[in-house]
């Protein structure tokens, strides 16, 4: 097993590189800078906290991973309002043309429950495969595939009624 | 779903708050202080508990703390920028070192100097790729990884204990064959203030550098036949004279100083970069 030091620097070194990768998940969640800002603070000082319990460090992307989306699934329950898409916070230009349906699509993500929501973030936006879904939300690969199918045919019926 | 993966686009325009990094950086550090803390327990009475207590509830009381040196002698230097651009000509690769120590003057004032020398060389590299560029013909060599220019700068950590810190940026550019240069850099954390090979080694540093390069020389001269450096008779001006007021070196792990000649700066270009320990007898 690494020494301690030398886990905290494997950390610290995956955390600084990846910590844009961090906030675009914790604002996915909340939609709120502060908020997301917030996430991704609480998430490091608890891993750092809990860096004993990192047994190697091939699982370290899932393990963090599990406290961070843990940190927003929280704060999202805590959020008595929903904070809603706004285009000031997102670089993107209004020419496209599907950028409508696209934003539409984004938007109905949040109406998922959290379980489903976050198979298809860790699926589609950060391209995980199925193993590491379920490594982070430690559940078995079957139950993974299965709540990617609803969520994918949930989202279906979403933007149906929404057109 | 097609169109799930298309508002992946929309996920990853999500911009970016400019405190992201200082916000990362203090949690980062704000646990430093409570680990370090931690292993001290042991030997703490119970005042300390409390203390501890305080440290744990509340990251800006432990930052506060931060500056108390006798909690901290913890520093650690880490990539705070990686900057990667792939096209037909080029391939740039950018790895910008920083420092967290506990006094936050000497942080801050080594993290200029990396900060400007970073600048200074991908600025200088962007010229030599543009000089570099005009001399290839692309014509039928296009996107071959071999017409590429490549790009990269990086540090490497030397010796980082008892305040000491030592490391080197590198910066690698070229075609083909690519040039590497080394900058060296030793600072005691303590005063913040750059160590030098006099604080090391005492008055007549020069004297006993110099001697001993030139056994070194001799030496791995006389072991391999392959091993050339250049001399007097050369007509080049470039064979080893004795060290430069500006002399790149760094600490190593026996803190020992290791004096550095970059390629061409005292031997032909195949011999590459050159590294010599200088041993204080006296330990």
């Amino acid at each position: 097993m690494l020494a301690k030091n030398q886990l905290e620097k494997i950390l610290t070194e995956y955390v600084t590189e990846n910590k844009e990768k961090f906030y675009r998940m914790a604002f996915q969640y909340v939609k709120n800078e502060e908020q997301a800002l917030d996430i991704v603070q609480d998430a490091i000082i608890k891993a750092l906290t809990n860096l004993h319990k990192l047994k190697n460090e091939e699982y370290i992307k899932t393990w963090f991973y599990r406290i961070l989306i843990n940190e927003c699934l929280q704060a999202i329950k805590k959020n008595k309002k929903e904070n809603v898409f706004n285009i000031d916070e997102y670089n993107i230009s209004t020419k496209d043309e599907n950028i409508a349906e696209m934003i539409d699509l984004y938007s109905a993500i949040d109406k998922l429950n959290p379980k489903l929501r976050t198979v298809i973030v860790l699926r589609f936006f950060e391209s995980m495969s199925l193993e590491e879904i379920s490594q982070i939300t430690k559940v078995n690969i079957n139950t993974t595939k299965s709540r990617l199918y609803k969520a994918i045919k949930e989202l279906k019926i979403l933007i149906r009624k929404e057109n | 779903m097609k169109k799930i993966k298309e508002s992946k686009m929309i996920y990853e325009s999500i911009k970016i708050p400019e405190n992201l990094e200082y916000k990362v950086n203090n949690a980062l550090r704000t646990n430093k202080s409570r680990f370090y803390i931690n292993k001290v327990v042991t030997v703490c009475s119970s005042v300390c508990l409390l203390f501890i207590l305080l440290l744990n509830v509340n990251p800006s009381f432990a930052n506060a703390v931060n500056g108390i040196p006798v909690i901290g002698k913890i520093t650690s230097i880490f990539t705070i920028r990686e900057y990667f651009k792939e096209d037909d000509t080029e391939i740039i690769n950018v790895k910008e070192p920083a420092i967290i120590t506990n006094n936050k003057d000497v942080e801050e004032k080594i993290n200029n100097i990396i900060a400007n020398k970073i600048k200074d060389l991908e600025k200088e590299s962007e010229l030599s790729v543009d000089e570099i560029k005009k001399e290839i013909d692309y014509t039928d060599r296009k996107g071959s990884i071999y017409s590429k220019v490549n790009v990269r700068i990086d540090y490497e950590i030397k010796y980082n204990q008892n305040n000491i810190l030592s490391f080197v940026l590198i910066k690698e550019e070229g075609i083909n064959t690519t040039s590497k240069d080394l900058y060296t850099y030793n600072f005691n954390l303590e005063t913040g203030n750059e160590i030098t090979l006099e604080d090391l080694l005492g008055n007549n540093y020069e004297e006993i550098i110099n001697k001993e390069i030139k056994n070194q020389i001799a030496e791995r001269e006389a072991k391999d036949k392959n091993q050339l450096f250049f001399n007097k008779n050369d007509n080049i001006d470039n064979y080893f004279k004795g060290i430069s007021k500006n002399q790149n070196f760094y600490i190593n792990e026996n803190e020992n100083p290791v004096v550095v000649f970059n390629k061409y700066e005292i031997a032909p270009g195949y011999m590459g970069i050159q590294e010599f320990e200088i041993k204080d007898e006296e330990k």
